[in-house]
C-alpha cells in the first residue's frame, strides 16, 4: 500500500495542486501584478514548484515515518520523493498552461491523474499489465518507491529513477514556462 | 517617453478590433488623459503599452523599450495600477507590498511608509481578504508606486472610491507629477482628466477622436462630453 500513496502524495497531489495555485492566481488576478513586475515567469512557477514540494515532501515524510518507520532508506527516500514531486508539479504546470480557468482544465487534470493511476491497479494486479501502462511515468515510480522501503534497497535503480524523472521535469517546465510567457494574462 | 504608432488590438482575432489605428506621444514629465466611456478600450491600450497584452500591430516604445520585445528591465522603471485590484488575499496589506518589493532590482520605497500615503497603516496587519474594495484599490495603488515609477500606468485610480480618499488618490498622483514622473492616466471622469492631465486624449469604440489640453476640450466639445459620462456613469457596468 505504502509505495501507491506516496507516488500519489508526489507526483498526482502536486500535480492537482499547482493547477489549482495557477488558476487561482489568474482569477484573483495576481498573476498580472507579477507580469508588470521584472520577475521572470520562471521565477514565479519554480515558486510555485517549490511550494508543492514542501507540502509534499513534509506529508510524504511524515507518513513513511508514521508507517514504515526505521525500515526506510531516507536519504535515498527525500531524493526521490523531490524528483517526483516536481515531475508532478510540471505535468501540472504543463496541462495548465493549456487553459485560462480551472473548470475548462478540470477534464484533462482529473483524466491524467485517472490514466496516472493505472500504473497503481497494475502493481497490485500484475496480471494487467499492458505495455501501454508499463509506459505510464506512474508505474516505474511505484517501483523505485518500493526500493527505498526495502533492507537493502537497489540504489542504482532508484537514481535512475531520480534521472529519468528529472530529466522529465526540465522538458515539461520549459514547454510550460515558453507556453505561459506567451499567454499567462492574456 | 511613450510612442504609440497605428496601434491595433482585437481580443479575438476575428477583424473586430477594441483598438484600432490608435497613435499618440507622451513626453518625459507629462500627465497624459486616456478619457472615454466604459468600453472605449483604455484598458487594453494600457494593457498593451504595459505587455499585458501582446503586441499584435502598430509600433509602440515605452520607455525607450519596443513592445514587441519588451524584456524584463522595463519593469522596473514602470509602475502599473489596476483598474479591478488584484491582492494576495491570503497576504496582510504589508505582506503584499513586502512580497512583491522583492521582485525589483532597483531601490524600492518602505512598505509602511507607502501604506501610510495611501491611508492603510493601521491595517498593515490585516489580511487584505478582509479589506473592503476602496481598501484593496488602495493597497494595489499603492503597489504600482513601490519602485518610484518613472513612468506610471493608472487605470482608473478613483473609480469607485469614496469623495474623500479620492481626493487623497489625487494629490498622491499630483505630488509624483511635481516630482516629475510621467503618468498615464485612463479614466471615463472628465472632471479626473481635467484637473489632474496636460493632454488628454479622447477615445471611442477604439478609435482616438482628439487629442488636446483638458482646457482646451472643455471649451470646445464641453457640454457633449459632459453628457457621454453622464451617460456612462448610469449605465457603465462594463470594465
Ligand atoms: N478579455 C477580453 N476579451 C474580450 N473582449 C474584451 C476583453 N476585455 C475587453 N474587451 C472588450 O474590448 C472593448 C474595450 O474594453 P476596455 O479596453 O476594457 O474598455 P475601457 O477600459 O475603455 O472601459 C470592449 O468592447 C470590451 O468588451
Ligand atoms: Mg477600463
Amino acid at each position: 500500500m505504502l509505495p501507491v500513496f506516496l507516488a500519489m502524495n508526489a507526483a498526482f497531489m502536486g500535480l492537482f495542486i499547482i493547477a489549482s495555485y495557477i488558476f487561482l492566481d489568474k482569477a484573483e488576478g495576481a498573476v498580472k501584478a507579477f507580469a508588470v513586475s521584472p520577475a521572470k515567469v520562471w521565477h514565479y512557477l519554480a515558486g510555485k514548484m517549490g511550494v508543492v514540494a514542501v507540502t509534499g515532501l513534509a506529508s510524504g515524510l511524515l507518513t513513511v515515518a508514521l508507517v514504515a518507520g526505521g525500515n526506510v532508506d531516507y536519504p535515498l527516500f527525500v531524493v526521490l520523493l523531490l524528483a517526483t514531486n516536481a515531475f508532478g508539479s510540471a505535468v501540472g504546470l504543463f496541462i495548465a498552461s493549456f487553459f485560462d480557468d480551472l473548470s475548462s482544465a478540470m477534464g484533462w487534470v482529473f483524466g491524467s491523474v485517472a490514466l496516472l493511476g493505472l500504473a497503481a491497479v497494475s502493481y497490485y494486479m500484475p496480471s494487467f499489465s499492458p505495455l501501454a501502462v508499463r509506459l505510464l511515468p506512474s508505474y516505474p515510480m511505484l517501483f523505485a518507491f518500493r526500493e527505498t522501503l526495502l533492507a537493502a534497497p537497489d540504489a542504482g535503480l532508484v537514481w535512475a529513477n531520480v534521472g529519468g524523472y528529472s530529466a522529465g521535469t526540465v522538458v515539461l517546465f520549459l514547454l510550460a514556462e515558453r507556453q505561459y510567457r506567451r499567454r499567462m494574462t492574456a | 517617453m511613450v510612442e504609440v504608432e497605428g496601434l491595433y488590438h482585437s481580443y479575438a482575432r476575428d477583424g473586430r478590433y477594441a483598438v484600432e489605428d490608435v497613435s499618440f506621444a507622451i513626453a518625459k514629465g507629462e500627465t497624459f488623459g486616456f478619457l472615454g466611456p466604459s468600453g472605449a478600450g483604455k484598458s487594453t491600450t494600457q494593457g498593451v503599452l504595459t505587455g499585458l497584452l501582446q503586441l499584435q500591430k502598430g509600433a509602440v516604445t515605452v520607455a525607450g523599450h519596443d513592445m514587441r520585445k519588451p524584456g524584463r528591465a522595463m519593469f522596473n522603471r514602470i509602475g502599473v495600477s489596476f483598474e479591478q485590484s488584484n491582492v494576495y488575499d491570503k497576504l496582510t496589506a504589508l505582506e503584499n507590498l513586502e512580497f512583491y518589493r522583492k521582485l525589483f532590482d532597483v531601490e524600492t520605497l518602505d512598505p509602511m511608509e507607502l501604506l501610510r500615503t495611501v491611508g492603510l497603516d493601521h491595517v498593515a496587519k490585516k489580511k487584505a481578504g478582509e479589506f473592503s474594495k476602496g481598501m484593496k484599490h488602495r493597497l494595489t495603488f499603492a503597489r504600482s508606486m513601490l519602485n518610484r515609477p518613472e513612468l506610471w500606468f493608472l487605470d482608473e485610480p478613483t473609480t469607485g472610491l469614496d469623495p474623500a480618499i479620492a481626493s487623497e488618490i489625487k494629490d498622491i498622483v499630483k505630488k509624483r507629477k511635481e516630482e516629475g514622473a510621467t503618468i498615464f492616466l485612463t479614466t471615463h471622469n472628465m472632471y479626473i482628466a481635467d484637473e489632474l492631465c496636460d493632454r488628454v486624449a479622447f477615445i471611442i469604440d477604439g478609435k482616438i477622436k482628439l487629442v488636446d489640453s483638458p482646457r482646451a476640450l472643455k471649451l470646445r466639445y464641453g457640454e457633449k462630453l459632459v453628457r457621454i459620462d453622464a451617460r456612462t456613469e448610469v449605465g457603465g457596468t462594463r470594465s
